[in-house]
């Protein structure tokens, strides 16, 4: 895999070097940089690398970093969930003070699909559309036995009913067609521990969550990391000496340097250099460090996204694309209100100069 | 912070005329010791009819307190 | 706070060239997202001489960008240019990912929450 020269990012012992992309047009002569949507297509490649129930890690290749990074961005701040917002207390006697208590609820990921609710803009008055209610009602007390029946150093669970206040105990009050929309509305885990109770204290609540982004709380974000790294890119140059093999592997993360022994060589695994860490940690020993040369392939993103909200991992992107274009639509119907606001005036100035 | 809205509404719309409060009705406090129902009053010693105990704690207010799960 | 007046999303600063070939667009409610991606787009255009986004404060929920223009063309022509480039390229994406989803042989795993 030779890539490019221009598409690498040089990572020296102590020094990173060209970072920015440099095609476009008017940079290299005799080469048209414009943009192009085929050669764009052609150039790119989107390819998912692995997918589990919660993450997914994919490849964007062949776009510059403002356009992956947009992504990113819109991902955390800009895809809509449904969270907690406003906390009514009517008892609350644990060790747990309200503000306390009203900012864990906050942080609760619900599994509600954003796209069945509106959001509650300001001035509006809550409705079915737009908040779902919630209550919690738990009073902890003593077990009969006090837990003296089973051990001499009985557990919580043996001594007490309702020690815990956990994310289950949220009760949804389905109002209107909330029922028939959403079916089921609670936390996505309903083991999160909120507060801890003893006999005689008691928590009694009314929440009502609404729709939000990330931008305004971070409670809002359908992400726990949205991230991405450049692909590594690893070129040994000269030789390694068989006799230092494996001092040169240790450079390196594991997997990414393969040493045969019949052979005796060493060799880069291709399938593995996305895994290095590219820590330099080769280019501080004398005889290695002009034997290799380290780079990133600035064009290559590989994303790594963790849902946290109703939105399964391989959701997110698409989402975050389908913002992107609402955004762009947003701009471009208001540029063509401009546009045909100054379009009689531009004529009379291109008249002026003929 | 809204959190004190509703107290600050019933001392406030006292002076609007309103007469919000209930007449006055006697503070329960409850004993530190043995969490008996206990009420104190004026140049009376504080101290619990069942056990005797000097400490005493203010019942929590009933009254909904409005926050922001922010 | 009543019904206060919400911003143009779009504003041509004062400054700007009558003919609009050099300009500033304030845009409101925008960031780094769309600002930096904007920005790529434009200098993609061999027509665009300068351009340039700046985010004038982190508190502010507006972003500048600024067009220059060869041969006297509309910098507003360039900006609408753009946007519509960006669509295409989040539709040729977002094709590309759903047919990666449908298609590749990609590692399904197994994690715990």
């Amino acid at each position: 895999m030779d890539v490019n020269p221009r598409r690498l990012v040089n990572i020296g012992a102590e020094r990173v070097s060209h970072v920015s992309n440099t095609e476009f047009p008017g940079h290299y002569p005799n080469e048209d940089h414009s943009w192009n949507l085929e050669s764009f297509e052609q150039n790119l490649t989107v390819r998912i690398h692995r997918l589990s129930q919660r993450s997914i890690e994919f490849d964007l290749i062949g776009v510059d970093a403002s356009i992956a990074n947009a992504f990113r961005r819109i991902m955390i701040a800009e895809v809509p969930t449904i969270a907690i917002d406003d906390v009514y207390v009517f008892n609350n006697t644990t060790v747990i003070h309200d503000e306390i208590l009203a900012h864990r609820l906050g942080l609760i990921p619900l599994n509600v699909d954003p796209t069945q609710m509106d959001t509650l803009e300001d001035g509006d008055s809550p409705t079915d559309r737009n908040t779902l209610e919630f209550r919690i009602n738990l009073e902890c007390s003593w077990k009969d036995s006090k837990g003296k029946s089973t051990s001499a150093t009985p557990t919580d669970d043996e001594r007490y009913v309702n020690h815990q206040l956990l994310s289950k105990h949220l009760q949804w009050i389905p109002a209107g067609e909330q029922l028939e929309k959403l079916k089921t509305a609670g936390p996505l885990n309903g083991d999160i521990v909120l507060a801890k109770l003893r006999p005689g204290q008691a928590v009694e609540m009314v929440l009502h969550a609404k729709k939000g982004q990330g931008k305004d709380h971070a409670k809002w974000s359908p992400v726990a990391t949205a991230t991405y790294r450049l692909h590594p890119n690893i070129v040994i140059t000269k030789p390694i000496p068989f006799e230092r093999a494996e001092e040169f592997k240790k450079c390196f993360s594991p997997g990414v340097v393969k040493v045969d022994k019949k052979k005796r060589t060493v060799q880069i695994d291709r399938d593995h250099m996305r895994n290095d860490t590219v820590s330099r940690e080769v280019l501080r020993d004398p005889e290695f460090k002009d034997s290799v040369e380290l780079s990133r392939i600035r064009d290559w993103f590989i994303f790594s996204v963790e849902s946290e909200s109703a939105y399964k991992p391989e959701q997110l992107l698409p989402e975050a694309i389908g913002i992107m274009k609402e955004k762009i639509a947003a701009m471009k119907a208001a540029a063509m209100e401009l546009l045909g606001g100054e379009g009689g005036g531009e004529d009379v100035v291109m008249q002026d100069e003929t | 912070m809204n959190s004190n809205d509703d107290q600050q509404q019933t001392t406030n719309s006292t002076g609007a005329g309103i007469p919000m409060q209930a007449p006055r009705q006697e503070m329960e406090y409850l004993c530190a010791d043995c969490n008996a129902k206990n009420e104190i009053r004026a140049r009376e010693p504080i101290r619990c009819r069942e056990c005797g105990h000097r400490i005493m704690y203010k019942r929590r207010t009933r009254r909904m307190v409005q926050f922001e799960a922010r | 706070m009543a019904t206060s007046e919400v911003p143009p999303k779009v504003r041509i600063m004062k400054g700007a060239a009558p003919d609009l070939s050099a300009a500033t667009y304030q845009v409101y409610d925008e960031s780094h997202t769309m600002g930096n991606a904007l920005r790529w787009m434009l200098m993609k255009n061999p027509k665009v001489e300068f351009c340039g986004y700046s985010v004038p404060h982190p508190s502010e929920p507006n972003i500048q960008i600024r067009i220059q223009m060869y041969d006297n063309l509309s910098s507003l022509q360039a900006l609408i240019k753009a946007l519509d480039d960006l669509n295409h390229l989040c539709d040729s994406i977002n094709t590309k990912y759903t047919e990666s989803l449908q298609n590749d042989g990609y590692q399904r795993w197994d994690e715990k929450s």
